[in-house]
């Protein structure tokens, strides 16, 4: 491969000496068994839609390239069940899943491009997480080749399961420094039958978020709510500046009675199409400034930084305004003062470099440290990552 | 100083046991194997659980966390002369966050009782495990207890945000929190279900749901168990996924008509009981559904109900199954095995199999909906030897394995199985958990022996001992 096909495996500005395209579960292991031996690093590469998430490696020699591990491997409509290899992307998945009316209930950016296995590591959402939560809820096993290039499986192919330490789930969030995930047995959900998707559109933004908060407090089961406000607002065809949006699922008598619940509560009447869902999901992993703030309960709600996708409820919020450093650092204290957290997903990397990726970690630096030693003693894996 | 002494100096000489008759009833959780502790201490703070396992490690002495003790795993029984450090006195529910729809807890809140808190505030911790009157949430969260409604919900891992932990060295330190997605590596899902054997959970942040405005429980009786596991398996494969199913066998239901007067009819070999929850609309249309796809496979004696005491009177077969059951033997083996849902009447059949080959009676009650078996074993332990019963429940688990299933749906591997992670673990996957367990617990103090084979900490337990020679025998 080219400088310039290198080039587009690019880290950080960093670009790979080398590139590996695996094929096999035997490539993956191979791959990270030489760089151990020549104890060069590696990041492992999925579809690339979260890949610059995390600091900047200290290190990166060669991008593991895990598209190639493609395809389903056993479906089990019957169990609500998959096995696919984890360089499926989702929109296969989806496609593979929806002629027997179930899906992965997982909704990330650019489904198209995102693989099973990146969407697992790096712990993506969207949308789906208001009903479905974590995608690790979701996974129920993996095949994952740590970082000594030892070939593992955890979890298995059953929907319950405590036989021994949960580490399927724990491979979710690790954005590919513990082990690469080379296939996953995932937990399905049969789809609705029926879904609709609601806006309400605001001129400002105060009383956008008040809105969405008193269909929280509803306590009607709702499939989805979220606030855009500026650009993606606009991106999904919004006349004001502030759009709220709900999405009602389940049989057509229960969305019915939730449509008219909602209608006589709160001005959320007009029908617009579903895939506004995906332009919210894709706003954060397409703008240049990207902070998601979490902080309980709600306040993240109420901090005016332009444009953002909000997911009431949830109460994570996606800031996409250029913020300078000043104002993020502001702005990451007040979330932690309050057991919060603000990640720089996306950002130019000299404003990231100022204001680091993460933040506080919440969990012990000597822990860490000795979950990273065990798994990857040679420090292979996207070293310096992830705190 | 000696262990005692300074363990007294921590918590108060009242709150530390030693003497054998005190000790007598911490040799045994809910399962069948023994072994006593040293000495039992019950701290009622997180600085003095970190004290005490700060004096526990200066003494060489390994330490085994304990709640209520209705474990089946035996996870909580103490081996190689450890301590207990019950959660007893860590009781308090700290904070109810209504608007985040999260609580702080204390390790030692019954869950029924974090449940009578909640339900003013029309909200509920979703894990219920059968224990639930008496099971705390430190050993929900150390076992990732299940329960019925596990079904819809998913187990605990699904509803811990975060816990404070005492760690093997005596740090209390925070692994999550408040809101999720913290920075960092989350060890949350690792915390929970492991058994005691990473550190000492001194509060957790739980998840927290809003009441479902509707509940609706319908039951249906059938010729035999196969034709019910056929319907169970026809309302998931239809797109239905309830909050809760659950079968009952014919044994059970004799029990039942035997011990309680419950007059379920004779000619039923099986009975379905599934409940929905959500919008009631939605609700009766899955029942409708339900009732059709259970029709379709023979069902008679179909009951439903909506009102809170119509549903209690159809739950009342489900909870008093076990008492019912205790009428018949004295004692029980309740086994606990996970397959893939559309394997349930295959392994039913066959796991029936190995009963009548042993002679033993089985009832079967359990988790159909998410293929979670619980066959229970009856004898009379003064007459009959456990190691048949042992036997008889290896081969029950050999089935399960062979079926692509797995060791244990919620209770846990403890000292009851680990000699048997080999039947579905290979070195590599097994020594990967080795690799998590050491990031915590480097020296292997806490709760040593339980879930990874291979260890010395518990072999001396006569029943781990025909265990392990049965799980090396029948290794295929």
């Amino acid at each position: 491969m080219g400088l310039n096909e290198l080039g587009a495996f690019a880290v950080d500005g960093r670009v790979p000496a080398e590139h590996v395209d695996a094929r096999r579960e035997e490539d993956v292991v191979e791959a990270i068994r030489d760089a151990n031996a020549r104890r060069v690093a590696l990041v492992l590469w999925g579809g690339g839609t979260r890949i610059g998430i995390g600091d900047a490696p200290a290190r990166y020699d060669v991008a593991l390239d895990l598209r190639g591990l493609r395809g389903v491997v056993d479906h089990q409509p019957g169990d609500l069940t998959v096995t696919v290899r984890a360089g499926t992307t989702l929109a296969e998945l989806s496609a593979a899943l929806a002629a027997h009316r179930q899906w992965w209930p997982v909704e990330a950016a650019h489904p198209e491009r995102a693989t099973v296995g990146g969407t697992i590591a790096s712990a993506a959402d969207g949308p789906s997480r208001y009903r479905y939560l974590h995608v690790r809820d979701h996974v129920i096993g993996v095949h994952a080749v740590l970082g000594d290039g030892t070939l593992t499986r955890a979890g298995g192919r059953v929907v319950k399961n405590v036989t021994g330490y949960d580490l399927s789930r724990l491979y979710s969030g690790t954005f590919g420094t513990l082990c690469a995930i080379v296939e996953a047995t995932l937990k399905l959900t049969p789809l609705p039958e029926r879904s609709e998707t609601l806006i309400a559109e605001s001129g400002d933004r105060a009383s956008a978020v008040r809105l969405a908060r008193d269909l929280v407090r509803l306590r009607l089961p709702l499939d989805a709510l979220a606030v855009a406000s500026g650009s993606p607002a606009r991106a999904l065809g919004s006349s004001a500046a502030h759009a709220v949006l709900v999405r009602l699922a389940g049989n057509a008598a229960a969305v019915e009675r939730l449509r008219r619940e909602l209608a006589s509560r709160a001005p959320v009447t007009r029908e617009v199409d579903a895939t506004v869902w995906q332009v919210l999901a894709d706003a954060p992993a397409d703008a240049d400034v990207s902070l998601r703030a979490t902080w309980p309960p709600a306040l993240a709600m109420d901090v005016d930084a332009g444009d953002a996708v909000l997911y009431v409820g949830l109460e994570t919020a996606h800031l996409l305004a250029p913020l300078d450093a000043r104002r993020i650092a502001e702005l990451r204290a007040g979330a932690e003062r309050r057991e919060g957290a603000l990640v720089v997903e996306r950002a130019p990397s000299e404003l990231r470099r100022s204001v680091g990726t993460w933040g506080t970690p919440r969990v012990p630096a000597a822990v860490a440290q000795r979950l990273r030693d065990a798994f990857d003693p040679n420090g292979v894996l996207a070293p310096g990552r992830v705190p | 100083m000696d262990l005692l002494v300074r363990l007294a100096s921590i918590c108060g000489r009242e709150n530390v046991l030693s003497d054998p008759e005190d000790l007598l009833v911490f040799e045994y959780d809910a399962g069948f194997d023994r072994s006593a502790p040293s000495a039992v201490v019950v701290p009622a703070t997180a600085d003095e659980v970190s004290a005490v396992v700060r004096a526990a490690r200066d003494a060489g002495v390994p330490i085994v966390p304990r709640g209520a003790g209705t474990g089946l795993a035996g996870g909580t029984v103490a081996c190689g002369g450890a301590i207990v450090v019950s959660t007893s006195r860590l009781r308090n529910i700290l904070e109810i966050d209504t608007v985040g729809r999260s609580a702080l807890v204390e390790p030692g809140v019954v869950n029924a009782d974090l449940g009578a808190a909640l339900r003013p505030h029309g909200l509920f911790f979703a894990p219920d495990p059968s224990s639930q009157r008496a099971s705390t949430i430190g050993g929900n969260i150390g076992n990732n207890a299940g329960g019925p409604h596990a079904l819809r919900y998913g187990s605990v891992v699904d509803h811990v945000l975060g816990v404070e932990m005492v760690l093997p060295d005596g740090t209390i330190a925070a692994f999550g929190g408040r809101a999720p997605d913290l920075p960092g590596y989350d060890l949350v899902p690792l915390i929970v279900g492991s058994e005691g054997t990473l550190g000492i959970v001194t509060k957790a942040w739980l998840r927290l749901l809003p009441l479902p405005e509707h509940v609706h429980t319908f039951l249906a009786l059938f010729p035999d168990v196969g034709t019910g596991a056929r319907a169970a398996s026809a309302i998931i494969g239809g797109g239905i996924v309830p909050a809760a199913m659950e079968m009952l066998d014919r044994t059970t239901m004799r029990a039942l008509n035997a011990a309680f007067d419950a007059h379920l009819p004779e000619e039923a070999g099986s009975l379905l009981l599934v409940e929905v929850e959500g919008l009631v609309e939605e609700c009766r249309d899955q029942v409708t559904r339900i009732e059709t796809l259970c029709r379709a496979e023979g069902a008679f004696g179909i009951r439903t109900a909506t009102t809170a005491e119509e549903r209690d009177a159809l739950w009342k077969a489900r909870k008093l199954g076990y008492p019912a059951l205790a009428r018949i033997k004295p004692n029980n083996y309740l086994n606990d095995a996970v397959v893939p849902r559309t394997k349930l009447p295959e392994v039913l059949g066959r796991v029936n199999g190995i009963a009548d080959r042993y002679g033993y009676t089985i009832a079967n009650m359990f988790h159909i909906g998410d293929g979670n078996l619980h066959p229970v074993l009856l004898f009379d332990a003064r007459t009959e030897p456990i190691e048949r019963v042992l036997r008889a429940a290896a081969e029950i688990l050999r089935v399960a394995v062979d079926a692509g299933g797995m060791l244990s749906g919620e209770h846990g591997i403890g000292v009851e199985k680990e000699d048997f992670m080999t039947w579905v673990f290979a070195p590599e996957d097994l020594d990967a958990m080795r690799r998590a367990r050491g990031a915590l617990d480097p020296d292997g103090v806490m709760n040593p022996g339980k879930v990874l084979p291979g260890q010395k900490a518990c072999g001396d337990i006569p029943t781990s001992r025909i265990k392990r020679g049965l799980a090396e025998g029948m290794w295929v």
